[in-house]
């Protein structure tokens, strides 16, 4: 069967959303002296979008060498709580924004809860850029905020987390059977509602949750249900994955990532998921009848026993006459015909991420000119 | 510390050294404490004074009464003691220069919440969290894991002698922090009226011997109220993050090994130990450990002040009793009488997850049957009974076997020389004193069993 076909069959919506969960950039950028000197001070003379800030210091004593080793890390919200977030450390060698965590839902939208259509990630890394500029020690700093290639290596930012999550409509989380992926471990937390596969370093999280209410950004604000497919790709994970994805341009494209090898790099794994998908056959839903035969024909295709086993195993239980058992055989044969299967794997296609849509724009960094950000998002 | 410098503090050799650091042997020291109330005839022959002084040093070799004890299991793993202490004005004033003159590794202040937090050095599952507030008052939290303070890991279950040992090294660590050191009954729960320390959570272990797998995969099909189960290959766990009482039932090793505290070798020679742990907070908590002399009222509530290896014991088998589908139990109390299609599809069910051994847990299957064929409540429910009275009635084990006296006695232990043998304790490391053995040891009587050995932990 044309594997398009078929999921549509399956998902009368046909039509998964993507959004960027959470982008985390390693950084080593200076801060300004005045802010290092006095926070509260710097922030309030510059009318910083700060909505919190709080801070940690730790230190270890080694006693070999008599000494004690002090940091202070920072962590400031910029925007709304969530939105924008930086890591801020002080150590003996100065103030340095190390982490800078983007949350583009929250900086573009009003809740987490929207599905916003992410078209470009140069739209939201400016926004970005133009809120932690003001922090910095020298302003020619700002080029390093976001990957790119530059060639002073010492500033040189980079992509550290990739958080990003798809929501297939229709295609419920009861109906994924024998998840499991080659790179990740276990299944965890397999509870009907959330199951979490992880790889042994914690590099690589594939978490499908059910989600009942997804808001739609449209005018009605409506709400879809279907299963979310969170991956958090992290270090040398998402290093290894990127090269495999863009073999002798890794550098290049890691410096310059673009929405579209997001989706790509979201696909690639998806495309390694083992697993069988079972939905509901359109006469079972809200139909209460046949069950042991239901039972039975979803049992034979969720399990390594065969139907007919089942069925013999089953009545030997039941005892039932000979009349009933023909009826019974007669009824599982037909729930059994009803119900299909395909491999996961296949309901993640190039097609449904919508990458080759026109409106996604494959924008690329280092081309854009850093102009000061004047569209909607100014009155932030 | 080298050997002959321990042969000297050693108080076998010299019984002044006890305690040299905190309590001088000029001062003459006595402390208010208030003995538990008395649950055993002992107990009541050997009266003890309100104020007691600190005690002579524990002498490994010789016969002691408090040896008696010593046999036995204090079966817990990570715990919970909240506190309220008057902090020393040197640390109020500036931790990180305390934290630089005391014992401590390091020390994490977080600026907005004002809470100091603070790990020690030499003293794995000892972590300490104080909130510093204007009056002299602070409210604090011990995360103490008592086989980690005297072992390096966790993998161990101290018997009440180490469990004293092991109160005894996080005291002594804690004790700097402390206004005035006498006060020390603030850290431990129970050890004196006055005391303003309470066990917030317990987690209470077993371990058992698990060589086909059997043990596990049967817990797999477990069930317990409308708790969530989740399962991995190897463990599980009965219960939210966020219940009161949560079952973890996993094979040791193959935690111990993710977290890197075990090598591949070391992984495989004890992957067959299961441990059965139960984590207890709250409510949940108080419930299982209600005894007379366990509670105590802190600030107007009711909270677990002491507790004896009895108790913990007590505790651990009466939770494990409620998950159905696990042990054997009495056919004739647990088989339905109705005989309908959900009864039959109970058991078959039951039959699979059997045939299974693991791989198809019985929860997860009917969840996932009944999402597909719209079965009622009503229907669910029946097909959850006939199949758990089946799985019960499948087990040839039965909870009171299980968890007998003697499984408990020998449950086999997880020694780890290349992580145990980076711990030596000297005396001086250990702070001691009668409230801690009064307050924290079995209720019952047992046969003499002399501490002829010196734990590894101790610097011989």
């Amino acid at each position: 069967m044309n594997k398009n076909a078929n999921l549509k069959s399956m998902n009368p919506h046909n039509a998964p959303l993507h959004r960027i969960r959470e982008l985390w950039i390693k950084a080593n950028l200076k801060v300004h002296p005045i802010f290092q000197e006095n926070p509260s001070d710097f922030i309030r003379n510059n009318r910083l979008k700060v909505v919190h800030h709080s801070s940690q210091s730790r230190y270890s004593y080694d006693q070999s060498i008599s000494s004690t080793n002090e940091e202070i890390t920072q962590s400031i919200h910029l925007v709304k709580h969530g939105a924008i977030q930086l890591f801020i450390h002080t150590s003996e060698n100065g103030c340095f924004i190390k982490q800078i965590k983007i949350n583009p839902s929250l900086l573009t939208g009003n809740s987490k809860r929207f599905w916003l259509p992410v078209t470009s990630l140069r739209h939201i890394v400016e926004i970005a850029e133009k809120y932690i500029s003001p922090l910095l020690a020298d302003s020619r700093d700002s080029e390093a905020i976001l990957p790119r290639e530059l060639p002073d290596k010492i500033l040189q930012s980079e992509w550290s987390v990739i958080d990003f999550e798809v929501l297939i409509p229709g295609v419920l989380l009861p109906h994924l059977h024998h998840l499991s992926h080659p790179a990740t471990v276990a299944i965890q937390g397999a509870t009907g509602k959330r199951v979490e596969l992880v790889s042994e370093n914690k590099e690589l999280i594939i978490r499908f949750k059910n989600e009942q209410n997804a808001m739609m950004p449209d005018k009605d604000q409506s709400l879809i249900a279907g299963t979310r497919i969170r991956v958090i790709l992290k270090g040398n994970m998402l290093h290894r994955h990127i090269d495999e994805l863009f073999g002798d341009s890794k550098n290049h494209r890691f410096q310059n990532l673009t929405l579209r090898d997001i989706l790509r790099l979201h696909h690639s794994i998806m495309n390694g998921m083992k697993g069988i998908y079972i939905p509901c056959p359109a006469k079972w839903i809200n139909c209460a009848d046949q069950l042991e035969a239901k039972i039975l024909a979803i049992l034979s295709h969720i399990t390594d026993v065969t139907l007919e086993q089942h069925l013999t195993d089953y009545l030997a239980i039941k005892t039932p006459s000979r009349s009933t058992r023909k009826r019974f055989v007669k009824e599982v044969k037909i729930s059994n015909s009803q119900l299909s299967s395909i491999p996961v794997a296949n309901l993640f296609t190039l097609e449904s991420y919508g990458i080759h849509k026109a409106d996604l724009i494959d924008e690329v960094i280092e081309n854009s000119p850093l102009t000061p950000f004047t569209g909607q998002h100014d009155n932030l | 510390m080298n050997k002959s410098k321990s042969k000297h503090k050693h108080p076998f050799t010299n019984p002044q050294a006890l305690n040299k650091k905190h309590f001088p042997e000029s001062e003459a020291i006595t402390l208010p404490c208030q003995p538990e109330p008395p649950s055993s005839p002992e107990q009541h022959s050997d009266p003890v004074s309100p104020h007691i002084t600190a005690k002579t040093p524990r002498l490994w070799t010789t016969q002691t009464a408090n040896d008696q004890i010593s046999s036995r299991h204090m079966p817990l793993d990570k715990t919970v003691i909240r506190t309220v202490i008057e902090v020393n004005q040197d640390f109020a004033k500036s931790p990180q220069a305390f934290g630089e003159q005391n014992e401590i590794w390091q020390v994490h202040v977080n600026t907005k919440e004002n809470i100091v937090t603070m790990y020690f050095r030499n003293c794995r599952g000892l972590k300490t969290s104080i909130r510093l507030g204007n009056g002299k008052l602070c409210q604090t939290e011990i995360r103490f894991t008592p086989s980690s303070c005297i072992y390096g890991h966790n993998g161990r279950v101290l018997t009440v002698s180490e469990f004293h040992d092991a109160v005894g090294v996080a005291i002594n660590r804690l004790l700097p922090l402390l206004r005035d050191p006498h006060e020390w009954y603030h850290l431990l729960p129970g050890s004196s009226s006055e005391s303003r320390a309470y066990w917030d959570a317990i987690e209470i272990i077993q371990h058992i011997e698990d060589h086909d797998g059997n043990i596990l995969a049967s817990f797999k099909n477990a069930s317990w109220r409308n708790a969530i189960t989740r399962v991995w290959p190897t463990g599980v766990k009965i219960g939210g993050r966020n219940s009161e009482r949560q079952f973890c039932i996993y094979e040791k090793a193959q935690e111990m090994y993710a977290k890197r505290n075990l090598t591949e070798s070391e992984c495989n020679e004890l992957r067959n130990i299961l441990r059965l742990e139960v984590r207890l907070k709250g409510k949940a908590l108080i419930e299982a450990l209600d005894d007379q002399s366990s509670i105590g009222i802190i600030d107007g509530n009711r909270r677990i002040v002491r507790f004896s290896p009895e108790l913990l014991i007590r505790a651990h088998r009466a939770c494990f009793n409620l998950p159905r589908g696990v042990f054997f139990e009495n056919p004739l109390g647990t088989q339905s009488l109705k005989c309908g299609m959900a009864e039959h599809m109970g058991l078959y069910l039951a039959q699979i997850c059997i045939q299974s051994n693991g791989a198809s847990n019985f929860v997860g299957l009917l969840n996932s049957l009944c999402h597909y064929a719209k079965v009622t409540a009503n229907m669910k429910s029946r097909i959850k009974r006939s199949a758990l009275d089946c799985l019960t009635r499948h087990h040839n084990i039965a909870s009171a076997e299980f968890f007998a006296k003697l499984a408990c006695q020998k449950q086999p232990q997880m020694l780890i020389p290349s992580i145990e043998d980076k711990v030596r304790r000297s005396e001086d490391d250990i702070f001691r004193n009668d409230a801690i053995e009064l307050n924290y040891r079995s209720t019952q009587e047992t046969k003499f069993i002399p501490h002829a050995t010196i734990p590894s932990y101790m610097i011989q």
